[in-house]
């Protein structure tokens, strides 16, 4: 796509601004029009120059989606700007309150939370907290394991309620087994290497122009990086889905901690 | 321990990329052009999937989802001195539930919270 084709696209995909008085508050949280096309313009314009800088040049998340995207590159962890987590309380941050003896394990004598909490933390139910526990990376075999039972489960999902009844299993089984009534080890396999490949045709098709008008409008997510770990989480005043009622985060400073959900019916 | 949900942009609305998946199951939204469609959506969506947690709606220029780059789907997790112990990966490959679960258990250990009914 030409320069002055993406610049179009940006001034054309960026929310219309409403002139009538919002019917909700943001308390410290500035309109985002300006932020957003100052860090895809400079995306845009950095973009054909990256060939030429320094691997030590800082990308910003918005120049990476967009170069992924503009090569097409198939978008996943590590690809464009879906970096990992970022968190306070890692192994190092466990290690040093909890594993006395310093041997990399945190024994359920060791933890001084709750039974539930333990089980939680020992992901993978060895009877002991260990850094592959709080180990959340793709090279992660638990993480890996975690993605293709949800993979396995979206194959077998007939009505999408995220839930398997005896129903989708039958139906999965005649599926797999086809003529025959039964299913061996070779059969196991294969309906593991299909939740490797994902179902051919599932994706629909999305012209490389929609998809940047996409990205640049917001639905892919922002190009703004969002606070990081140990700053402070900007404050906000919305309403709920009543219309009526209205929260505000700061509210629960000193009285609670706060679990942040952001997502959409679709 | 309190849980808020923030409504934003849709991820796949119908006149943008569009999934298949939300095709078969009867889910057709366009881009909300206003709050008032916003709203709508949300409630849609309170309803469908039973929500007992207060589902925040975002205004329509996405200014909380911007300050937070919610979209389409983010966790964070809060503590009480209003700063971010855990921001988890952009959705939807980054939003893991139980990676943020295991921060809220240690957020609240840290925190001298030893028995579980803290929740």
């Amino acid at each position: 796509m030409r320069m002055h084709h993406l610049f179009a696209v940006v001034l054309l995909a960026l929310p219309a601004v409403s002139w009538a008085d919002p019917p909700v508050t943001s308390k410290d949280v500035p309109a985002p029009g300006p932020v957003q096309s100052r860090l895809w313009l400079e995306a845009i314009f950095q973009a054909p120059l990256l060939e030429y800088c320094d691997a030590s040049v800082p990308r910003s998340e918005a120049l990476r989606m967009l170069v992924a995207v503009q090569r097409g590159q198939k978008l996943g962890p590590g690809v464009g700007w879906y970096d990992p987590s970022r968190r306070r309380h890692d192994w190092a941050w466990l290690a040093t309150r909890l594993d006395r003896d310093g041997n990399g394990r945190i024994l359920r004598k060791e933890f001084t939370g709750a039974d539930e909490w333990f089980k939680q933390m020992d992901r993978d139910r060895d009877g002991a907290i260990t850094p592959e526990d709080l180990d959340w990376s793709e090279s992660s075999d638990w993480v890996r394991r975690d993605a293709q039972s949800l993979r396995l489960l979206r194959n077998m999902d007939q009505d999408g309620n995220g839930r398997i009844d005896d129903a989708e299993w039958l139906a999965y089984f005649k599926k797999m087994t086809g003529e025959k009534t039964t299913l061996n080890a070779e059969d196991f396999r294969d309906i593991l290497a299909a939740t490797e490949r994902g179902e051919k045709g599932k994706a629909k098709k999305v012209s490389r122009e929609i998809w940047l008008q996409c990205l640049l409008a917001g639905d892919l997510g922002s190009p703004l990086q969002g606070p990081r770990v140990d700053q402070a989480a900007p404050d906000f005043t919305l309403s709920a889905q009543d219309g009526k009622k209205k929260i505000t985060l700061s509210d629960y400073r000193g009285k609670k901690p706060v679990v942040l959900i952001f997502g959409s019916f679709t | 321990m309190a849980f808020l949900g923030i409504y934003v942009r849709e991820a796949h609305p119908i006149d943008g990329a569009s999934s298949a998946g939300n095709d078969k199951v009867g889910i057709r939204i366009r881009q909300h052009r206003t709050f008032e469609e916003r709203l709508a959506a949300a409630q849609a969506c309170c309803g469908a999937l039973h929500f007992t947690m207060p589902l925040l709606v975002d205004t329509i220029d996405d200014r909380v989802g911007h300050a937070y780059s919610g979209m389409p789907d983010r966790l964070y997790l809060v503590d009480r001195d209003g700063k971010v112990p855990y921001q988890g990966g952009r959705g939807p490959m980054g939003f893991r539930p139980a990676e943020l679960e295991q921060s809220i258990i240690l957020l609240l250990l840290g925190n001298g919270d030893v028995a579980g009914a803290q929740r």
